[in-house]
């Protein structure tokens, strides 16, 4: 049973980082979207797409935490969750305190992806729950 | 005059002398004189025979000098050089000569007399002129080293402090690019793993490659888990309480930066500073500030003399401002600029435009704005030379 906030989007510039992540969110019936940057994923992210966003904080350009900046600047209202390489509580607590759902470090295993990703789809879900199919069509992600 | 001297000293001894000497009687009055203290007075033999001695002396000294002269007369001892000394002569054409006296009574021909000696002090005086001066100047000298030994071993130390922030943070971010990229592949394979795991879930299987797939996800995490407590020790006194932060004024840090790196480099540059007067103090630890400045002055300076420019073209302009409730300090320089591919990639570790240079200066003035709450990035537009610019946090 495919929704629309069954739709992740993973933005990391490793590509076997969004390779074996696409393959691990698929297997739990998401459809999955993956972006090399934040630049290309803001591109395509014209209107509040539904769904998640599953970022990665250290890229090169505009990293992780400038990219959710950005998105709250450009009123995309979209469940984040991160995931780090190195990360350090300061920085874990701005970005849930700027509405991220979750904080995760490389290399993480399945149930805890599996689980923010859950956490954040249902999330979505809860917020849009009475609106009309057509106009949530309307917000979703077009490809 | 032959008479006069009788049994006491031979004319001719008393006119030879090169002292100059007066013989002057109780009343006051000359009655002798040799040719040296004609020549000294500027008198004949005969202008001075019979003047008051005060005549002798400017005016201003004389009424004072009858008292003297009483007392003298009346416990007559010898005064010898020194208490006469610092005192003035009055030449015949008004000149005031200084010098000092000396003063030894004598009996000439049963009546009280006084012989006067006079030495010309003006060359004394000149000699200890001259003393003083190169004395002052000595001490002024003296002074000057100390202040300079000062300066130089203020400017050791925070080359010394800079060095050792520099090799301590290049250290770090080396290891944490290392293990940044280290941490990428292994994420995959933990991923990769789990996901080929959950396809066997559903199949028959034999228990040895769930086994192997379970060990190699288990121990890619494990590997990531001490990438990540290496890193936690790396960066310990990045966030928490260990980073001293104080008060400091960005202007007086951006003319000190500027100092350092003319300081440090032998190639010269010429510095144009925009500083925004009254600027408030910024909240940041200044031997990191000192350090990230340095940093980008000392680029753009190596990025215009690489370019070919001279001394006197090599230009870099720094501008402190105000900026969305922070300040900002630009730096920029005219050499050949940033395109946009090397403005993205330019604080990665180990990226370098440099022949020399191994691409962590940047990385590390990046980790450093960014550990003082503020940030550092390039413009690949703003100018004809490449343009930094830095913001951090106000004090208040």
């Amino acid at each position: 049973m495919m929704t629309s906030s069954n739709k992740v989007f993973i933005v990391d510039d490793e590509p076997a980082v969004r390779d074996s992540l696409s393959l691990m969110i698929e297997q739990d019936d998401f459809s999955v979207q993956a972006f090399d940057s934040a630049e290309s994923f803001l591109l395509a992210c014209l209107r509040t797409p539904c769904g998640c966003a599953i970022i990665d904080v250290q890229m090169s350009g505009m990293d992780g935490m400038q990219l959710q900046e950005e998105m709250i600047n450009r009123g995309i209202q979209l469940p984040v969750v991160f995931l780090t390489g190195h990360g350090n509580i300061p920085m874990s607590v701005r970005a849930i305190k700027a509405g991220a759902v979750d904080f995760l470090t490389k290399p993480v295993t399945r149930d805890k992806l599996l689980g923010s990703v859950r956490a954040a789809s249902r999330l979505e879900s809860a917020r849009w729950p009475r609106l009309p199919g057509s106009n949530r069509f309307s917000r979703c992600w077009l490809t | 005059m032959d008479s006069l001297f009788e049994g006491l000293i031979s004319p001719a001894l008393f006119d030879a002398l090169a002292d100059a000497l007066l013989l002057a009687d109780e009343a006051g009055y000359v009655i002798a004189s040799n040719p040296a203290a004609q020549k000294f007075l500027g008198y004949t033999a005969e202008q001075i025979y019979g003047l008051e001695v005060e005549t002798l002396m400017p005016e201003r000294f004389r009424s004072i000098h009858y008292q003297h002269r009483e007392n003298f007369f009346i416990r007559p001892v010898k005064h010898p050089m020194g208490c006469g000394k610092g005192m003035v002569a009055l030449s015949r054409d008004g000149e005031e000569k200084p010098m000092d006296i000396s003063l030894t009574p004598l009996q000439v021909k049963g009546q009280a007399c006084v012989l006067i000696t006079l030495f010309d002090a003006s060359l004394r005086q000149q000699t200890e002129n001259a003393l003083r001066i190169s004395e002052e100047r000595l001490e002024g000298i003296m002074y000057h080293m100390t202040e300079r030994r000062v300066t130089e071993q203020k400017q050791r130390h925070r080359r010394g402090e800079l060095d050792a922030l520099r090799s301590q943070q290049v250290a770090i971010q080396t290891a944490t690019a290392i293990a940044h990229e280290l941490n990428q592949p292994l994420a995959a394979v933990s991923a990769y793993s789990e996901v080929a795991l959950h396809e066997l879930a559903n199949l028959d299987c034999s228990e040895n490659l769930r086994r192997a797939l379970q060990g190699s996800a288990e121990q890619a995490q494990r590997a990531g888990k001490t990438l990540h407590e290496l890193l936690e020790f790396l960066h310990q006194g990045d966030f928490n309480g260990d980073l001293a932060i104080a008060p400091i004024d960005m202007n007086e840090m951006v003319r000190d930066a500027i100092a350092a790196v003319q300081h440090d480099s032998h190639e010269g540059f010429h510095p144009v500073l925009q500083l925004k007067h009254d600027l408030p103090a910024v909240m940041a630890n200044r031997i990191q500030v000192q350090s990230i400045l340095t940093n980008l002055i000392h680029n753009g300076v190596e990025a215009a003399r690489n370019a070919g420019m001279s001394v006197s073209t090599a230009m870099i302009r720094v501008q402190t401002d105000s900026k969305s409730g922070m300040a900002q300090i630009t730096v920029q320089d005219n050499g050949p600029g940033l395109d946009a591919d090397m403005a993205s990639k330019i604080f990665t570790p180990f990226f370098t435009t440099k022949l020399r240079g191994i691409g962590m200066g940047l990385a590390v003035s990046h980790a450093l704005a960014k550990a003082n709450g503020g940030k550092l990035w390039a413009s690949p537009v703003a100018g004809p030379g490449a343009t930094f610019y830095l913001t951090l946090p106000f004090a208040s």
